[in-house]
């Protein structure tokens, strides 16, 4: 029987959606470094605001 | 010109770089583009590269006399057409359909051109194949997230060690202070209040002794002036009896009676001065005394004011630092003061958040730098066997073999099995590594592309070096494409020959 293999994304919450567009924006080529800072600004909010909400 | 009826690749390209119009065919094998200098070789070449990646701009691309240009390839059966537009700004704008298999790394693999500096960006050295191969493998894209993410947990840390959070750490020592301060504005206050207390009541003591004093005064005054009045009835008693010893002749009873009692006025008034003198000089002293309390009373008055005036500095000094420290504090705190929730306890709460994010950004980093490594490493094995095999293959004389190591530099093995950094090799030497690489590179990541393209970079080679390393990238690559100085005789246009 095959098993599901545990993946490092699964304790990573919103990674997936994350990196599809990091990687969208990367691919685009234009102004990388900023819009990058932004994503991970918003991502990372939106990790604390969870943290803060289930606490 | 010279075009080439067999079937392959048809290439048509209208005002493209120095070319107006040129049809070109490609064969399956190598394509050897042969022409004098600035005679359209790299215009040739160039407009090929548009037709599979976007890396050189347009603007490089169209003849700078021209408004518009057209590229177009037959290939397989297909027709596929770029064309060039300059706006009214002077750039140029492309549009059309690129041939099927581009893949934006095809430049960096399958295009090796002296004006890229490509032999360079591979064996450069240091960390230059590292980001050569970080390119073609898309580690690239995750190192940058890596990176990116890295700066803002660097960005959030300074936040959290900044001067705002030193506030907020400080504000529970400055709520301390600003109570000590307070009770020692309340103590001061204390003291000035005793102290003038202290003052009234001596002085209220003073000024009783005083008011004592006073009426002994009077008493002694009044007794002086009842002296006086006594002294003064004598003297006139003294005058009234010697006027009547004057008026009486004969009767010497009578004036002797009258001479004793003049004799006995006298000295009454002898004994009222004498309590006079002593009346006068009573009174004196205790005007003098008076006057000694009054004294001592002032002193005490001026004595008392220097040490309020003391207290009283003291009191102001702290009532400033009172308002400077409300001021810091009301800094720190940075939150509606109608807040009905202790500061120190949102310092907590934002420094959470923080902590939170920046959590995530870790968790980010290990997560890419996982799928980095993992797509690194992978290309790192697939390419070390292809260069393995290239050097089993091409049997270069003097080197043994090429690897990459943990960390992805670039390790170049001799025969005598010494190692040799890639930077230190000649030129035809760094460019046949870097062409055996860049293949490498290709059959790892672009294994179906089916163009090889090296514009101007072999003249250092000799004759039998050239077929020795076109014959083994002809075993790998469809269509190899290479450009040439013309030989003697060649004029004009590009010409291509076919090498089968």
């Amino acid at each position: 029987m095959k098993t599901r293999t545990r993946s490092s994304s699964d304790d990573v919450p919103y990674i997936r959606k994350f990196e599809q567009l990091a990687l969208e924006i990367l691919r685009g080529g234009i102004n990388t470094k900023g819009q990058l800072r932004e994503l991970l600004v918003k991502y990372a909010d939106k990790y604390a605001e969870r943290c803060t909400s289930g606490a | 010109m010279l075009i080439s009826t067999q079937k392959g690749v048809h290439l048509e390209l209208e005002n493209i770089g120095c070319l107006r119009h040129i049809e070109v065919d490609l064969k399956p094998g190598l394509n050897i583009i042969k022409a004098p200098n600035a005679s359209g070789k790299t215009s040739l070449i160039r407009g090929l590269i548009s037709m599979f990646s976007d890396r050189i701009p347009p603007e490089h691309i169209l003849s700078f006399g021209s408004l518009n240009g057209k590229i177009s390839v037959h290939y397989e059966g297909e027709t596929f057409e770029r064309t060039f537009n300059r706006t009214l700004s002077g750039s140029v704008a492309i549009s059309g359909e690129i041939l099927p298999f581009a893949d934006p790394r095809a430049f960096d693999s399958c295009v090796a051109m002296a004006e890229t500096g490509v032999v360079h960006k591979i064996t450069g050295g240091g960390n230059a194949f590292r980001e050569y191969l970080e390119n073609l493998s898309y580690g690239r894209y995750y190192s940058e997230v890596i990176s990116a993410a890295q700066e803002l947990v660097n960005d959030l840390s300074r936040e959290l060690a900044g001067p705002e959070f030193e506030r907020f750490e400080a504000l529970p020592l400055l709520l301390t202070e600003l109570t000590e301060l307070h009770i020692e504005r309340d103590l001061i206050k204390e003291n000035i209040k005793s102290l003038r207390a202290d003052r009234e009541v001596e002085v209220q003591k003073m000024l009783k002794e005083l008011g004592n004093s006073k009426p002994s005064l009077q008493r002694e005054e009044m007794k002086l002036a009842e002296l006086e009045r006594n002294l003064i009835r004598e003297v006139e008693k003294e005058r009234q009896l010697l006027s009547f010893l004057e008026l009486t002749d004969d009767s010497s009873k009578a004036v002797a009676q009258m001479e004793s009692a003049v004799t006995d006025s006298r000295n009454n008034q002898k004994e009222i001065r004498e309590g006079i003198e002593r009346q006068t000089q009573l009174r004196e002293d205790l005007e003098a005394e008076i006057s000694t309390l009054g004294s001592r009373i002032e002193r005490k008055k001026a004595e008392e004011v220097e040490g309020l005036k003391h207290e009283e500095e003291k009191l102001e000094r702290t009532t400033k630092a009172i308002v400077i420290k409300e001021e810091d504090i009301e800094q720190a705190e940075r939150f509606p003061l109608d807040s009905p929730r202790y500061p120190g306890l949102l310092v907590i709460e934002v420094r959470r958040e923080i902590g939170k994010k920046i959590e995530w950004l870790n968790k980010v980093i290990e997560y890419f730098q996982e799928k980095y490594m993992r797509r690194m490493t992978t290309a790192k094995l697939r390419f070390n066997m292809n260069i393995t095999r290239a050097f089993e293959q091409l049997d270069l004389e003097g080197f043994a073999n090429i690897f990459l190591d943990q960390d992805f530099a670039l390790h170049l093995v001799r025969e005598d099995s010494l190692q040799q950094p890639v930077e230190t090799l000649s030129a035809s030497e760094r460019l046949t590594i870097s062409l055996i690489l860049m293949l490498a590179a290709k059959e790892t990541f672009l294994p179906d592309f089916p163009f090889f393209i090296i514009d101007e970079l072999t003249l250092s080679y000799d004759p039998q070096r050239f077929r020795h390393i076109m014959n083994y990238i002809q075993q790998h690559v469809p269509y190899v494409i290479v450009t040439t100085l013309a030989s003697a005789g060649i004029r004009g246009e590009p010409e291509v020959t076919f090498v089968p």
